[in-house]
Formats: structure tokens, sequence, C-alpha cells
């Protein structure tokens, strides 16, 4: 018995240390400066403001100190984290996709985290990947039609660019 | 003086104070139901630390409507409130199937207060509006409402951010209420 106390007391220190760590120090989603509030989904620490959204997207989170969470909890938080969700939900992100809203600015960030979380926007599955570059022909074949300068009305050109 | 005018009208014309919880696991819906009640609006919600305390007037009766916190580490706090409750609303996320047993202990552990052996009590089986939702017959068979003796309880379907269910909650208590003064 005492031996499952000490363990558990193991465990939520390890938690405890995962709220610690840099990667982990602010909002996964606002980069605010709460980590109070674990999102199960993805073993992310988010702040009080974005785990109120995450609720509304049917997403599981617990509080650090106020919920009590299982063994197995613990050890995917303590495999997951800020870094490794960043590089999986944000992989496709980049400027041109605008700034992320900031801390407070609550229906910016309940679109945002839609477009996040549901369209999977940004997703990638191998974390690190950046969108591919290959060259045209590898896309259209050989029998892609030629690029044409200046003649933009082309049907083909436009397709071909928005390719 | 013109405080015993007034509570003579109150009286008379049955206008009473009427202290109700809102009860439940974290994430069923409580806040969003209490100001939804008090509002008729959605509100964007964060967990609840602590507790949020509205009146809502409805028909000839106030309610003084007590919204507390669901988490784990919190819910030991509940029974600071129970003194003089006269109903408590129960929330469930028909939703959340996993934590209906946790729902259930919570649930019994609450009705065994005796502060709380005169409350009457309402169950929203709330998030009515999600696909995976359990029945209010499922839910009143998961938490073992059948077994309640001496106690007037009703089961409601509810769907906080659609409105759905609320107020006919409120109705049956109205009724409920009447009933237990006389």
């Amino acid at each position: 018995m005492a031996q499952t106390k000490k363990m558990e007391e193991k465990w939520q220190r390890i938690l405890k240390e995962c709220q610690k760590k840099p990667e982990n120090k602010s909002c996964f989603d606002c980069m605010g400066r709460g980590n109070q509030y674990v999102v199960l989904n993805f073993n992310t620490f988010v702040c009080t403001a974005c785990s109120g959204i995450h609720r509304e997207m049917q997403h599981k989170i617990k509080s650090v100190g106020m919920s009590t969470f299982t063994t197995d909890e613990i050890k995917a938080v303590d495999a997951g984290g800020n870094d490794k969700a960043q590089k999986m939900w944000m992989a496709k992100y980049d400027a041109r996709d605008g700034a992320v809203p900031a801390e407070g600015e609550t229906e910016k960030l309940r679109a945002f985290l839609k477009r996040k979380y549901q369209e999977k926007r940004w997703y990638s599955e191998t974390p690190g990947a950046t969108p591919a570059v290959q060259p045209v022909s590898a896309v259209l074949g050989s029998e892609a039609p030629k690029l044409v300068v200046g003649a933009c009305s082309s049907a083909a050109a436009i397709g071909l660019w928005r390719v | 003086m013109g405080a015993v005018f007034s509570k003579l009208f109150a009286a008379l014309i049955g206008n009473r104070e009427v202290r109700v919880l809102i009860l439940g696991l974290d994430n069923a819906g409580k806040t969003t139901i209490l100001y939804k009640l008090q509002m008729g609006e959605v509100v964007t919600t964060v967990p609840t630390i602590g507790f949020n305390v509205e009146t809502v007037q409805y028909k000839n009766l106030r309610f003084q409507v007590w919204d507390l916190g669901g988490q784990t580490s919190i819910r030991p706090y509940w029974r600071c409130y129970y003194q003089n409750t006269n109903a408590v609303i129960y929330v469930v996320d028909s939703a959340d199937h996993d934590r209906m047993g946790i729902s259930k202990q919570e649930l019994m552990a609450m009705l065994e207060e005796e502060e709380l052996k005169d409350a009457a009590l309402i169950v929203f089986a709330n998030k009515q509006d999600l696909p995976n939702a359990l029945s209010c017959e499922q839910i009143a068979d998961r938490l073992g409402l059948a077994s309640l003796k001496s106690r007037q309880w009703a089961i409601f379907k509810t769907s906080a951010v659609k409105g759905d269910g609320l107020f006919e909650g409120l109705d049956w208590l109205c009724a409920a209420l009447r009933e237990a003064k006389n």
C-alpha cells in the first residue's frame, strides 16, 4: 500500500516537472503565460482561457493541481509536451498564415483553434516535415503544358500556376 | 416596519427565495446552464475555480443559484454550501460515457448528506445536442436514480447551448416546492 502511494507521489512529481519544462512554460495555443491545464487529446499545456475553448470542442482537459491524473495520462504527457505537439499541429504553418492570435483575443482564438484542430489546417503526421518541394514534371508528368509567360488567360497556364 | 409588510406581501403572493445548487463533474455544463438561465445567452466559460452565484427570477420565485466548480480536488468543498439548500440541480455530460460511474458516486455521496435530506433533486442529462449523447433513460439507469427513496426527483434532457429543457426543469421545481410547502 505504501508502495502504491509512493509510486503515485512519484508520478505527480513527474507531472509537475513536465509543467516546469521551458517548452511547456507558456500556453501551447496562444503563447500566453498560463500553463495550468493539460489537453489530454494532445498532451499539451495550455492557459485557462484556451482550456475553455478546448472544452467547447469536446477535448478532454485536466488542471494540474485541481484534477487527478492517472498514471497513464502522466506517462503520455511526459512523452508528449508542447514541442512535440507543435511539430505535428503546426507543421505546415508559416508566416504567410498570419500571426497566432494573442492571449485574450477569445473570438479570434476560437476560430484559430477550429482551423488548427478540426480542419487540421497545419497538421502533419510526420513531425518536422516541411512542405514537399519537387519538380513540376513530377506532379504533372512529361505531358505538362508549357508555361507561357505573358499569356495568363490560358487555362493551362492558370492551372499550372495554381499547382 | 416596511420589512414586515414586504415579508407579509411576499408570503401572500408566494414570492420567496429558493436556494439552488448546481453540481456535477467538471465540464458537465454547470456554468453554461447558470448563465443561460440568468441571461438567456451562451457565454464563453473557463473551468470554474470556486463558484458563481446569480439570482434568477422565474414565475413568482426568486432562485438564488450557486454554481460550484466540479474538478476533482475541489469537489470536497461542495459540502460547505449545503446548508439551507432547497434543491440541487445535478448536471451530467450525457456524452461522457466513461465517467458515468464517477458521476454516480459523487451524486450518491452528496445525497447521503444530512443537510440535503429535504432538498429536491433535478438531474439534467445535458449536452443532448451531441451525437453520442446517452438518453434520459440510460442516464437514469447508469446513475441508479430508481433506488432513490423518500426524495422528490426528476430527470430532464437538456442542451444548455440551445437552451432546451432548462426551464422545464425549473417548472418542475416550482411545482415540487409548492407541494413540499403544503
